[in-house]
C-alpha cells in the first residue's frame, strides 16, 4: 500500500488559495477514483474537488472554515494498489493536481508495455487541452449566440463555467439562467452597482470614504441578492404571550442552576423547528440550477445576531432535535462568538430558516428580508402589555408581534400563514413543546 | 488625312477673311475671339507649369486648340446648352465663368463649384448651362443630344453643342449618340477636336475612314471639316450647324483639325498669331493693346491662382452631401461616426 | 379596383404623365404596342409620340439621352426592355446618372426613373430572367426600387418619379399578371425607404422582396405548421432600406432569413446580414441565413432549381429557428 500526497491544485484564473467549505470524505473512508472528496471555496467559485486515485483516506488537512493555500497537502491517501501506467496516464491527463510529481509514482513501467514520457517530435509539455486546464471552466471558449453572449454580460457570469447543454456544445439562455440562480445560491457577487461620484475637493472634508468591504460587503450582497430573487411577502400576526411569560419566569431558576440565562428566544426557536416540522414547505431551498425544491430533513436554525462588524447569522443546528436548554446553550454560546469574532465557519453557515429578533427597538413590526437561498424568516417583536379581551372582558395581556416573510414563489401565502399560526400557538400555549422533544 | 471635302478655311495667312465663306464678324467679335484665346492659352500655360509643380494633378492642354474651343461655343446662342469634353475650359470663360471659378476648382478647393470631388478639368459653369461631365470619353455626347432632344419635344429654340476628341469616336457612346441625334433630328453640333492623336494613338489608329466628319453620313446627320486653328472658320462652320438645327435639319458632326493633324507648322498652325493678323489687318489691334492683353491676362490668371492657393479644403462632412438630394441615414451615420 | 401588377404601373405613368407634362416615357417598343410585357399600353395613344418614345435599340443610348433631358429639366421614365440587357448603360447609369448632382456640388441633377423587369420564372433563360439590384445598391447616389404587389407598385412608382434622386425601379416579372390586388384610384405614394411587415411572427424575420415575397410567404405557412411563426418583411426599397423595420423584427426574433434571387455571394442578402450583425448582433440567437439564387449564371432548363422557391425556404427558416 503507496501512500499518496494529494495537494490542492492550482485551480486557475490566479487562485492561491481556498476555504474548505466541506468535507465529503473522513478519514479511514475508502474512496473511489473521482469520488467528490472536498468542497473549497475561492474567490470566484465554490469547486468540489474529487479524488484522481482509489484509495483509503488516512489523512485530511484542514477544517471547514480554514483557507488552504494552493499545493498544500489535502488528502493523504493508502493507494490501493501500487501506482499503475494507467494512474501514471491518468495523472498526465489531470495535470490540474499539479502536486503529482513523477517520483511519486514510482517506475512507469506496466503490463502493457513501457509508456514512455518524451517521444520524438512530441512536445514535451503538452498544452493542457481546454477542458483540463481549468477545472470549473467547462469550455475554455465556450459556444454560445450573440444574445446568449451579451445576457451574460449583463449577468456578469463567465459562460465558461457554464455546463452547455444546448445543440453542438453551445451554453443556452437556459443554461445560463440556471446557473445565475447556483450562482445566487453559492453566493456570488453580484454585477458592481454605479459609482458614486467623488464630491468636489471644496466638499471633500465634508465626506469621508471608508472601505466597503469585509462582513459589511457580504451583508450588502446577500441582502440584494435576496431582494433580487426572493419574492418577498411578509404577513404579521399578533401573538399572546402572557403563558409564556409565566412559563420563562417558572424555568428561569433551574435554568440558571446549570449555568443558562434563559430568554424568550429559545422557546421561539424551538416552537420555530416544531412548526417546521409540520410544514417543511417553510425549511425548503430552491434549486434553480436543477428546477428542483429542496425539503431538507433537518433543521438548523439561523439566529440573526449584531456585532459590531454588522450583523451575523448563528446557526442552531438540529434544533428539532435538541431541548430548550440546549438551544439557550447554543445560541449564548454561538452569539458571544459572533460578538468576540471567533465564530467557527460551521456555526455561519448551513441554517434552513431564520429567526430574526430585533429587540426591545425592533419597532411594531417590519418586513424581515429572507436569509437567502432559505425562504423564509420569522421576525420576532417587542412585547409590550396591552388591553387584550379574554373571554369577553377586557385585560391587560403580553402581546407581541410576529412578522413573517417568505418567498412566494415557493410558499403560497395560505401555506406560509399555516406556518405562523402554528408557531403563534406554540407560543401561546408553550406547554405544547413538551410534545416536541426529541 | 482625307476628308468628303477639304476643310473649310477663312483665314489667310496675309490675315484677311476669304470672302466666299466668311461669316459676319463685327470688330467687337473679333476682338473678343482674339482675347479669349489669349486668355486660354494663359491660363492653360500656368496650370500646365502648376501641374508640373504637382499642385494641381490632372490637366489636359488645349494648346494649339484654343480656336476650335472658343469659335464653337462662340457660333451657339446663349441659350444653347455646351457640353465640353476635358479641354474646354476657355468654353466656360466665354461663357462668363470667372476665372477665380475655375482655379478654385482646379485645386478643389472649399470654393469650387463643384466642392471639390471632380479632378481639374473640365470645369462646369450652371449660370451659363455649361454642363458637368465627367471623365470619362464620350459619355457626355448622349447627353448633349438628350438637351437638344428634350428642347425639340418643348419646341423651345435651343440646341446643344458638344466637344469631343476623335479618340471619342471610337467609343459606344459617340454612336448611340450620333445615332439618336440622327433618328431625333436633335439639334446638336458635335465639334470633334482631331488633333491627329489620342494620347499615345495616332488618328489613324482610330478609324480606318477618311477622316471623321464621314462619319456623320451613315447617321442621317451632316458632317464636315474645319480648319480648327482658324477661329474664323470654326465660328463660320459651327454658326451654319446652329442655324441648320434650329430649321429642324438635325445635327451636325464638325470636325475640326488641329495641330498635327493639321499638317502645317506649329506656327503656321497657331490660331493666335493668325487672328492676330486678321485684328492687324483690320487696324484692329496695336503692339500696345497687345502688351496690355497680355498684362492683364497675366494678372487675372495670377490673382485668381493666388486667391484659390489661399483658399481652405472643403470640410470632411461635405463629402457626404448631394449624393443624395436629403442625406440618408446611412450617410448620416457615416458622416458622424 | 381590381388590378394587376402591370396595369397598376400603367395607371400610375398615365396619372404622373397627366399631372406633370415634364414626364416622358422612353424605350424599346414602349410606344404603340406599349412595351412587350405591356406596362406602357395606350401612353402613346394619349399623350403622342412626342410624350412616349420608342428610341433605337441601344440601352446606352436610352439612359445617356434620358440624363440630357433630365438635365434639361423633363422627368424621363426610361424602360430598360430587361433588366438583363442593362449593362450597356451601366457606364451611364454608374458613371453620369448616379454622380452627377455629386460631381456638380448638388448644382445639376439628373431625375430619371429607370424601369426594368427583373428576374426569372417565367422561362426567359439567361439573358431574361437576371436581378441585378445588388450592382446598383452598391453605386453611391441611386435609390432602388422592388415592389411586389399591385398597390405598392403605383405608389412605389409615384413616389419614385417624384423623388429627387435617380431610381432603379425593378419590376418583378414573374408576378406581373399573377400579383392582383385592390389599388386605390388615383393619387397616392408609398414612401420610399419603408419597409412593410407583411406577415407577423415571433420566431424567424424573413427579408425578402418582388416576385421571392411570395415563396417567403409560402414558405412562412409551411414553417408555420411545424411551429415556426416567421415575421416576413416586404422591403419594398431596397436602397435605402429600411434598417429600422429590420433591426425591430430581429430584435424581436434574434433570426433573419434573407431570400432573393440574385446570386448569393454579394447579393444584397450579404449586406443585408452585415446590417443585422452591426446593429442588432446581440439580438441573434442564430446566424443569419440567406436563401438565394445559386453563384451560376442564370440557367434555362433549370429555372426552378436556381430560383430560392419556398421548399428551400422552409427549411432554412425551421433550422434557423431551431439551431
Amino acid at each position: 500500500m503507496a501512500r499518496w500526497e494529494f495537494k490542492l491544485p492550482d485551480i486557475g484564473e490566479g487562485i492561491t488559495e481556498g476555504e474548505i467549505v466541506g468535507w465529503l470524505v473522513k478519514v479511514g473512508d475508502p474512496v473511489v477514483e473521482d469520488q467528490p472528496m472536498v468542497e473549497v471555496m475561492t474567490d470566484k467559485a465554490t469547486v468540489t474537488i474529487t479524488a484522481p486515485k482509489a484509495g483509503t483516506v488516512v489523512e485530511t488537512h484542514g477544517k471547514i472554515g480554514e483557507i488552504v493555500r494552493v499545493h498544500a497537502v489535502l488528502v493523504v491517501f493508502e493507494l490501493e494498489e501500487p501506482s499503475s501506467g494507467r494512474v501514471v496516464a491518468r495523472d498526465r491527463r489531470a495535470g490540474v493536481n499539479g502536486a503529482v510529481s513523477h517520483e511519486d509514482d514510482g517506475p512507469a513501467a506496466t503490463a502493457v508495455g513501457d509508456l514512455k514520457e518524451v517521444l520524438p517530435g512530441i512536445p514535451a509539455a503538452q498544452p493542457a487541452s481546454a477542458a483540463s486546464a481549468s477545472p470549473g471552466y467547462f469550455n475554455e471558449k465556450p459556444l454560445a449566440t450573440p444574445a446568449t453572449r451579451k445576457l451574460a454580460r449583463d449577468m456578469n457570469v463567465d459562460l465558461r463555467r457554464i455546463a452547455p447543454t444546448g445543440p453542438q456544445g453551445r451554453v443556452t439562455k437556459r443554461d445560463l439562467e440556471s446557473f445565475a440562480r447556483g450562482q445566487a445560491s453559492a453566493h456570488e457577487a453580484l454585477a458592481p452597482a454605479p459609482e458614486v461620484a467623488a464630491p468636489p475637493a471644496a466638499r471633500a472634508e465634508l465626506e469621508e470614504r471608508v472601505p466597503f468591504a469585509g462582513l459589511r460587503r457580504k451583508i450588502a450582497q446577500k441582502m440584494a441578492l435576496s431582494k433580487q430573487k426572493a419574492a418577498h411577502y411578509t404577513l404579521v400576526e399578533e401573538c399572546d404571550v402572557t403563558e409564556l411569560k409565566a412559563m420563562r419566569a417558572r424555568l428561569m431558576a433551574p435554568a440558571d442552576a446549570q449555568g443558562v440565562k434563559l430568554t424568550f428566544l429559545p422557546f421561539i426557536v424551538k416552537a420555530t423547528a416544531a412548526a417546521l416540522k409540520k410544514h417543511p414547505m417553510l425549511n425548503t431551498t430552491l434549486d434553480e440550477a436543477k428546477s428542483e425544491l429542496v425539503f431538507r430533513r433537518y433543521v438548523h436554525i439561523g439566529v440573526a445576531t449584531s456585532t459590531e462588524a454588522g450583523l451575523l447569522v448563528v446557526v442552531v443546528r438540529d434544533a428539532d432535535r435538541k431541548s430548550i436548554l440546549d438551544i439557550a446553550r447554543d445560541i449564548e454560546r454561538l452569539a458571544a462568538d459572533a460578538r468576540a469574532g471567533k465564530s467557527k465557519v460551521e456555526d455561519l453557515v448551513g441554517s434552513t430558516f431564520t429567526v430574526t429578533s430585533p429587540g426591545a427597538q425592533g419597532g411594531l413590526l417590519a418586513t424581515p428580508i429572507i436569509n437567502y437561498p432559505e425562504v423564509a424568516i420569522l421576525g420576532v417583536h417587542r412585547m409590550r402589555q396591552r388591553p387584550v379581551v379574554k373571554d369577553g372582558q377586557i385585560v391587560i395581556g403580553d402581546v407581541m408581534l410576529l412578522s413573517l416573510s417568505f418567498d412566494h414563489r415557493i410558499v403560497d401565502g395560505r401555506v406560509g400563514a399555516a406556518f405562523a399560526y402554528e408557531v403563534i400557538a406554540y407560543l401561546e400555549q408553550p406547554d405544547r413543546l413538551m410534545l416536541e422533544m426529541a | 488625312m482625307k476628308t468628303l471635302a477639304p476643310p473649310l478655311a477663312v483665314l489667310r495667312d496675309d490675315g484677311s477673311l476669304d470672302p466666299a465663306n466668311a461669316p459676319p464678324l463685327s470688330e467687337e467679335l473679333a476682338i473678343a475671339l482674339y482675347e479669349h484665346m489669349v486668355l486660354a492659352r494663359a491660363l492653360d500655360a500656368r496650370v500646365v507649369g502648376l501641374q508640373r509643380e504637382g499642385a494641381v494633378t490632372q490637366h489636359a492642354s488645349a494648346l494649339g486648340e484654343e480656336a476650335t474651343i472658343v469659335g464653337a461655343v462662340a457660333a451657339m446662342k446663349d441659350e444653347d446648352w455646351v457640353f465640353p469634353s476635358s479641354r474646354e475650359a476657355a468654353a466656360a470663360l466665354w461663357r462668363g465663368m470667372p476665372l477665380s471659378a475655375y482655379a478654385n476648382h482646379a485645386f478643389g478647393t472649399s470654393r469650387d463649384a463643384g466642392k471639390g470631388r471632380v479632378a481639374p478639368d473640365p470645369p462646369f459653369w450652371k449660370e451659363a448651362r455649361v454642363a458637368s461631365v465627367s471623365q470619362l470619353v464620350g459619355t457626355q455626347i448622349s447627353h448633349a443630344v438628350g438637351v437638344a432632344w428634350a428642347a425639340r419635344m418643348r419646341s423651345e429654340d435651343v440646341a446643344a453643342l458638344v466637344y469631343f476628341g476623335e479618340g471619342a469616336t471610337s467609343s459606344g457612346d459617340f454612336h448611340a449618340g450620333l445615332n439618336f441625334a440622327g433618328v431625333t433630328r436633335a439639334p446638336v453640333v458635335f465639334v470633334c477636336r482631331n488633333n491627329g492623336w489620342a494620347t499615345s494613338l495616332p488618328a489613324s489608329r482610330q478609324t480606318a475612314s477618311a477622316g471623321f466628319a464621314v462619319k456623320a453620313v451613315a447617321y442621317g446627320l451632316r458632317g464636315m471639316a474645319v480648319d480648327g486653328g482658324d477661329v474664323v472658320a470654326v465660328l463660320a462652320a459651327v454658326g451654319e450647324a446652329r442655324r441648320r438645327a434650329a430649321a429642324g435639319e438635325g445635327g451636325t458632326l464638325v470636325e475640326a483639325i488641329v495641330g498635327d493633324a493639321a499638317g502645317r507648322g506649329s506656327e503656321a498652325a497657331d490660331p493666335i498669331p493668325r487672328m492676330r493678323r486678321h485684328l492687324q489687318a483690320r487696324g484692329l489691334w496695336s503692339a500696345e493693346r497687345e502688351r496690355d492683353l497680355n498684362a492683364d491676362v497675366s494678372a487675372d490668371v495670377g490673382a485668381a491662382i493666388a486667391e484659390a492657393e489661399g483658399a481652405a479644403p472643403p470640410a470632411r462632412a461635405t463629402m457626404f452631401d448631394d449624393v443624395y438630394a436629403v442625406v440618408p441615414r446611412h450617410l448620416a451615420e457615416q458622416r458622424d461616426a | 379596383m381590381q388590378l394587376n401588377l402591370v396595369q397598376a404601373l400603367n395607371d400610375a405613368l398615365r396619372l404622373e404623365m397627366r399631372r406633370d407634362d415634364r414626364v416622358v416615357v422612353l424605350g424599346e417598343d414602349v410606344g404603340k404596342v406599349g412595351g412587350v410585357f405591356r406596362v406602357t399600353q395606350g401612353l402613346w395613344d394619349e399623350f403622342g409620340e412626342g410624350r412616349v418614345v420608342d428610341t433605337p435599340l441601344s440601352e446606352g443610348g436610352i439612359v445617356g439621352t434620358a440624363i440630357g433631358m433630365a438635365l434639361y429639366g423633363l422627368v424621363p421614365i426610361p424602360e430598360i426592355q430587361f433588366a438583363d440587357f442593362i449593362y450597356p448603360a451601366y457606364d451611364q447609369i454608374v458613371s453620369e446618372l448616379a454622380k452627377m448632382r455629386w460631381r456638380s456640388g448638388g448644382e445639376y441633377a439628373a431625375k430619371v426613373v429607370i424601369r426594368a423587369p427583373v428576374g426569372g420564372g417565367i422561362r426567359g433563360g439567361l439573358y431574361h430572367s437576371q436581378s441585378p439590384e445588388a450592382l446598383f445598391i452598391h453605386v453611391a447616389g441611386l435609390k432602388v426600387v422592388c415592389p411586389s404587389n399591385p398597390h405598392d407598385a403605383k405608389g412605389l412608382l409615384l413616389a419614385s418619379i417624384r423623388d429627387p434622386d435617380p431610381v432603379l425601379f425593378f419590376e418583378p416579372k414573374r408576378v406581373y399578371r399573377a400579383a392582383k390586388g385592390d389599388v386605390p384610384e388615383g393619387d397616392y405614394v408609398v414612401p420610399l425607404g419603408k419597409a412593410a411587415v407583411v406577415r407577423e411572427g415571433t420566431d424567424v424575420t424573413v427579408l425578402a422582396w418582388g416576385a421571392m415575397l411570395y415563396e417567403a410567404m409560402a414558405a412562412a405557412e409551411e414553417a408555420a405548421k411545424e411551429g415556426v411563426h416567421a415575421e416576413v418583411i416586404d422591403l419594398r426599397t431596397l436602397w435605402p432600406v429600411d434598417i429600422d423595420a429590420i433591426v425591430d423584427s430581429v430584435k424581436k426574433t434574434g433570426r433573419v432569413v434573407v431570400v432573393h434571387e440574385a446570386p448569393k455571394t454579394c447579393g444584397f442578402g450579404a449586406e443585408l446580414v452585415a446590417l443585422v450583425n452591426e446593429k442588432a448582433f446581440v439580438h441573434l440567437e442564430a446566424p443569419p441565413a440567406r436563401v438565394c439564387g445559386f453563384d451560376t449564371p442564370f440557367p434555362y432548363a433549370l429555372e426552378m432549381d436556381y430560383l430560392p422557391l419556398a421548399r428551400r425556404i422552409v427549411p432554412a427558416i425551421v433550422e434557423t429557428a431551431r439551431f
